[in-house]
Parts: C-alpha cells; structure tokens; sequence
C-alpha cells in the first residue's frame, strides 16, 4: 500500500513519428518554418467527400515502438472520432484509437542497480495532431485577442499517444522515465524526440494518496517543453497538491498548465463537461488489419535497445555506468564508440577520449556526432598509438585538433605536424634501447634465459623503449633493434 | 432511448451552438425522431454479422510514405469565410489557458 501523501503520477506522452508525409494524407510533415497553410489538402482541411488512408511507415514505426517496449501488438486494430469543437481541427473531430489501440501493455526500464524500475505501459496508440493557432493580439495573449489565426500545417501529422500506468513516484523518476524514452524512439529512429521542437510533449497526471492509502483526485499538467520543466512542475504541483490537504481543501480535478517563467501551474477555468468526447468508430476507415508476419518482420530489424547497450558497454568493457550512460544517450554516438573499438581502440581509451575532446568538439561546433570531420576509422589508429605509447597524450591532442581542423588521417596529422622528423632512429634510439635495457636488466635475463617463451618481456620491453623515445620511434624498428641487442 | 432537455443543452454546448430555450423543445424532437429511427434499426437479426466494418481484411490497404503537395491551396484559403494573408481567421477563442 502507499503511504499517505506519497504521489501517484502517470504520463502520457505524444510523439510525433518521424515521416515524409501525414497521417492520412500525403501532405508534408515539414512544417516548422514552413509558410502557414501550404502544406494542407482536403483530407486534412476536412473537406468532405475526401478519404482518410494510413500512411504504412507511420504502422511500422509504432508497432517497432511497441515490440521495444514489450506490448502486445493487436492484429486488427481500429480507429473512432474524438469529437471537439475546435478551431485547430477543421473536421471538428480528432481521428485517434479508442477501445482497441495498436497495442497495450509492456513496460519501460528506468534507473540503474538498485533504482532499477519497471514502468508499466497501458497503452500505444495512434492519432493525428491538431492545427496550430496563432493569436493576434499584440501581446500574443489569447484573452485580449480579437481573432485567432489558423495554420494547418500540422494538422493531421502522425502522434503516437504513449501512456504509462501511475506507477511513477517522484519527479526525478518522471523525469527519467521521459528521458529513457527519447532515448528509445531516437535509437528505434522513429522520431526526434525534441521537446523544445514539440516532438515529444509529456502530459502529467499527479494525485497524492489520501490518507486511507487510496488514490486521490487527480490533477493533470501541460506545457512541460524539457525535462527540466517536467521536474519542476511536478515538483510544484505535489508541494501544491499537499498543501492544500494540509490546509483540509480539497484538490479539485483539473487541467493546470505549467508556466516556466514564473515557476507555477496555474488553472484553466474551462468547464470539466467540456471534456465529453462522443467517440464512436471512424466510419472512413477500416480496420486496421496487419498483414500475416508484420510484427515478426518489425521484430527482425530492431535495433539493439539502448539500455542493453549500456549494460554491454559496463560488462564486456569494463567502462563506469557513468561512461556507459553518456556513450548509449544518442545512437550516433554509440555506433561511434563501437565502430572506434570495432578499429582496434581499446574501449576504455576510447570512451574517455570520446566524452572528453570529441564531445568538446562537438559542443563547440554545435554538431551532432553525424556531421564530425573524424571518422572513427581514422579516430581509432590515434587512439591506439597512444597506447602502445608512440605518442603522448598532449602529442596526440595537437594531432586530433589538426585532424579536426583539417579532416586529416592521424598519420597525415602527423605528417603535417612534423613529428616524424623528431623521429628517434640509428644511434639515438640505440641509446635509448641502452638505457632501457638497463634499468630492465631482469626482465632481460629472463628473454636471454628462454623464460619467455609468449614474448610478453619482449613486448613489456619495446613498450618502455617507446615510452622512453615519446611515441617518437618506429615500433618495427624498435622492435628490430631490440633483437639485434638480445641476440635473439 | 430519448433525449431530455438537460441532455440537448449539454450537446449544444459540446457543438458550441447557442441554443434559447425556444430552440431546445424542436432540437430535442429532431434528435428523438433520429434515435427512434436507430431503435428501429435495432430490431433487424445481426446475430451473424460481423459489427467491426471490413475486418474480414486480411490486410488493411495503406499508402507509401512519399510526401507530395496539393495544388489548391489558394483556392481552399479563398473559400473561407475570413482568410487573412496565409492564415484562415476564426473568431476569438473563448476557452483555454489564459481566459
């Protein structure tokens, strides 16, 4: 049971499905920036006579997003009208699922070894979004506009609704839970999963259990457009919530909408009644029938889920959580990190060269991982130079940034650079291998004496004299030269 | 199944119409007539037939994600009742956050 007071919140969030073309129509779903009502046709205008049809890519993205969150994909699915009088829907109706969603149940993963939790999903499913209205009063405000503007460019784009059980305990767990699943549909690449942009908006439903451990009245927030806001608003409406308990009022059951500003939810007087949808079945469309082995075949092309990815990175790598948590946030940055070891670069090496100077770089351009100049092929030889110890670490910081600036192989760097003419080679590189062999005298014995038979002194060797030169010799060189010492 | 007054001006209000008292009585009739005529409906033998409309579908016909425009974007924006430059004009919205 719950204690009481403690909060109960849910979420329901839409994501926009990363398409060409709308829900029901071929019209573009490119529409920030885009000049108002130009990416419009009858069926999303709601003209009558025109016919709603689903767009097959939207299908596929959403039952890959459900199988990811491990829920029952239906079979035969279908869709109704959510009916409201709204300017921002010129049918006067939403087509969205009601009574058979694409899919229900499944569970999102969140936290990490002890504060590892399941978050039950109800449900998944499908519907379009809504036009966007532009008010026209100077100060932007609705209340003092004399009309509204409509833009429909975003009408009829494809959302997936996802709504999780109330099971969610605090902020920080909202919070985390939002984060995991942008994470999720990024790595899927079924969508941006940009709040600023709208791409991802989170809808909250918090209640704080009443005293006899039942649920209480519950209160649903909107306007959250980062996880930050996300927390604070939560944050803000439980300490509201149990404030007026304290006080012996009552929590009315309300819409409230975040205001980031000011750091408040604040109430919307329009009448409960309103929200009486009149849903029936979508009579232009039929059910929505998946072809025998659609699922399996979404089944087959999933990508790995991030969060077994960061399990992989800790176990077969050896990284920190903390390392894994950073490498596994954006897909890119994963393939990077794998495609990096896939060369030849030790994981460890890579992750700390990784989140230290290619994300440096990448804040300061401002890029994503997908348009840096490095490719991990040419990453990969750098980073394992400096672990045979031919270059030394503030070396190979002036080679990158020469490989950045100039889209540079390391050994062009390098070239480029002059380092090779600071080359040890002939005598010089002789009196280091001296000075090595010196202080290594045992480990000498030891090859001289046949006690190393796999070559490990010899290669424990070569590392020093190497280590000694300041990656500044030939390894083969090194390594020839050291045999001609040994005798062997 | 019939509609009482209480119920007519609860979906005048979903419809946004605005609805005197005058109006109510013949609404009310109007939308009792249609819901006799369902009642009838009602009484026909369905036993054997399927209420989901086409789910003996063994595929639901769907499109290719290929984005393409309309053409008659102008002519849609010139039928409405009050177009302003790219935008269609509604009246002054009366409901949402900041009333």
């Amino acid at each position: 049971m719950r204690q009481p007071g403690s909060p109960v919140i849910g979420l329901e969030i839409h994501v926009q499905v990363a398409t060409e073309s709308k829900l029901f129509c071929a019209c573009s779903t490119d529409y920030i920036g885009a000049v108002p009502n130009t990416h419009v046709c009858p069926v999303c205008l709601g003209q009558p006579g025109s016919l709603p049809v689903i767009n097959g890519r939207v299908v596929e993205y959403a039952v890959r997003t459900a199988l990811a969150l491990g829920a029952r994909v239906g079979k035969s699915t279908r869709f109704h009208r959510k009916n409201y009088f709204y300017p921002d829907l010129p049918k006067a109706y939403q087509i969205s699922q009601y009574d058979r969603p694409l899919a229900e149940g499944g569970a999102l993963p969140i936290g990490e070894g002890e504060n590892r939790k399941e978050i039950p999903i109800t449900r998944l499913h499908l519907e379009e979004d809504a036009g966007k209205l532009v008010h026209s009063a100077a100060d932007g405000r609705l209340g003092h506009s004399e009309y509204s503007l409509v833009d429909y460019n975003r009408g009829g784009v494809p959302l997936m609704e996802i709504v999780s059980e109330p099971e969610i305990s605090t902020p920080a767990e909202a919070r985390e839970y939002v984060a995991t699943l942008r994470q999720l549909v990024r790595y899927l690449g079924v969508s941006d999963g940009d709040m600023e942009k709208g791409s991802l908006r989170v809808d909250a439903n918090v209640s704080l259990t009443g005293a006899d451990g039942k649920l209480g009245t519950k209160v649903e927030i909107k306007n959250m457009n980062s996880l930050r806001a996300l927390e604070r608003a939560l944050d803000y409406e439980i300490a509201r919530q149990a404030d007026l308990i304290r006080k012996g009022e009552s929590v009315r059951q309300e819409t409230r909408h975040w205001d980031d500003g000011n750091g408040l939810t604040c109430g919307t007087r329009g009448k409960e009644e309103a929200h009486d949808y009149r849903y029936f079945p979508e009579p232009d469309l039929p059910a929505l029938v998946l072809p025998d082995g659609f699922v399996e075949k979404q089944r087959d092309i999933m990508p790995e889920m991030p969060w077994i990815l960061k399990e992989r990175f800790v176990t077969d790598w050896g990284l920190s959580l903390q390392d894994a948590a950073v490498l596994t946030e954006l897909p890119g940055l994963s393939r990077y990190v794998e495609d990096c070891v896939r060369e030849g670069a030790d994981p460890q090496r890579a992750a700390n060269w990784i989140r230290t100077e290619v994300l440096r770089v990448l804040n300061e351009k401002r890029i994503g991982i997908e348009d840096f100049g490095v490719p991990a092929e040419n990453l990969s030889p750098l980073l394992v130079k400096i672990d045979r110890g031919e270059l030394s670490t503030t070396l190979a910081k002036t080679v990158f940034d020469r490989m950045v600036a100039e889209g540079l192989t390391a050994l062009e760097a390098l070239e480029k650079i002059g380092a090779p003419s600071g080359r040890l080679t002939g005598e010089r590189l002789r009196n280091v291998i001296e000075r090595v062999l010196e202080k290594e005298s045992s480990a000498v014995e030891e090859i001289k004496s046949g006690k190393d038979p796999k070559g490990k002194k010899r290669g424990f060797l070569c590392g020093q004299i190497m280590r000694e030169a300041r990656g500044q010799a030939d390894p083969e060189e090194v390594a020839k030269t050291l045999s001609r010492f040994l005798g062997c | 199944m019939a509609v009482g007054e209480e119920e007519v001006r609860h979906i005048a209000l979903l419809a946004r119409l605005h609805v005197t008292d005058q109006e109510t009585e013949p609404l009310q009739r109007h939308l009792n007539d249609i819901l006799e005529h369902f009642e009838r409906l009602k009484g026909l033998d369905l036993v054997n037939v399927d209420p989901f409309a086409r789910e003996d579908l063994d595929a639901t016909p769907w499109r290719e994600d290929v984005a393409c425009s309309w053409e008659g974007r102008e002519e849609a924006l010139s039928e409405a009742p009050v177009r302003d430059g790219d935008f269609f004009r509604v009246p002054r919205i009366l409901e949402g956050n900041d009333e």
